[in-house]
């Protein structure tokens, strides 16, 4: 299994990577900005991707939108936001997330959520 | 006045007493030593790179770079734990986002960066356990 995390805060990338490492959860990929995940997803295929609202160069709204209308995949989206306002919610959901984290979360809260979109 | 670009362009004040640390490191490392370490130094450089933005605002007068380092440091804050902090850092970003007068709220980010200098020695103690 491969997991893309796109996000630009290393610390939570790097503990997100950790947790899902240790669940067993496949290959962690990372992304640190907008236009990485967008190389990454034209050049590999994911089984999730779990990507931060706010990033440089592109965000994960455009990222989501990228996967979905360009790139015509239907592989499971967690979008991750500090804000969690009911539009940016409804807006990511509209464009084809799966789930919604807000931040701050518990590494386990995000596995749990990781494992029930994956059916592991 | 003349001194505030000073004050906020000195990163960690090297004898800063630590401060305590709220943090439930257990919760994200498992007890992983390994991990703790690799967590800790990328926490760091988080808040000593918003540190420099907040220094940022007040020689460049960059609020959207500010209002950027702060979304970015908001998960370590969070996992910090440390009540003082969050709430100095929302007061902060209100007056930023309400472009208040920055000399009016020196006290406030004098405090700020107390907190962050006395948390990065304790983290640095943490560190090298």
């Amino acid at each position: 299994m491969k997991i893309l995390i796109c996000d630009d805060d290393e610390a939570l990338v790097s503990m997100i990577r950790f947790k899902l490492t240790r669940e067993n959860l496949g290959e962690i990929i990372k992304a640190m900005d907008g236009r990485e995940a967008k190389s990454q997803l034209r050049e590999n295929d994911f089984d999730l991707i779990i990507t931060d609202i706010h990033m440089p160069f592109h965000s994960g709204l455009e990222i989501t939108s990228f996967i979905r209308e360009e790139l015509k995949k239907d592989t499971p989206i967690i979008v991750l936001s500090a804000e969690g306002l009911e539009n940016t919610v409804l807006q990511a959901f509209a464009i084809g997330a799966n789930d919604f984290i807000t931040k701050p979360f518990s590494p386990a809260e995000l596995a749990v959520r990781v494992k029930r979109i994956l059916k592991v | 006045m003349e001194n505030m670009d000073t004050q906020f362009t000195t990163m960690a004040n090297q004898n800063v007493a630590p401060r305590k640390l709220y943090m439930d490191f257990d919760l994200y490392t498992e007890g992983d030593t390994v991990f703790k370490k690799e967590l800790l130094t990328l926490m760091i450089k988080n808040i000593q790179d918003f540190q420099k933005a907040l220094a940022d605002v007040f020689v460049h007068k960059t609020p959207e770079i500010f209002l950027r380092a702060a979304h970015k440091v908001k998960v370590s804050i969070s996992m910090l734990n440390d009540q003082e902090l969050s709430e100095t850092l929302k007061m902060i970003e209100r007056d930023i986002v309400a472009n208040r007068s920055l000399e009016h709220s020196h006290g406030l980010y004098s405090d700020f960066n107390n907190i962050c200098d006395g948390i990065v020695t304790s983290l640095e103690t943490e560190l090298n356990k």
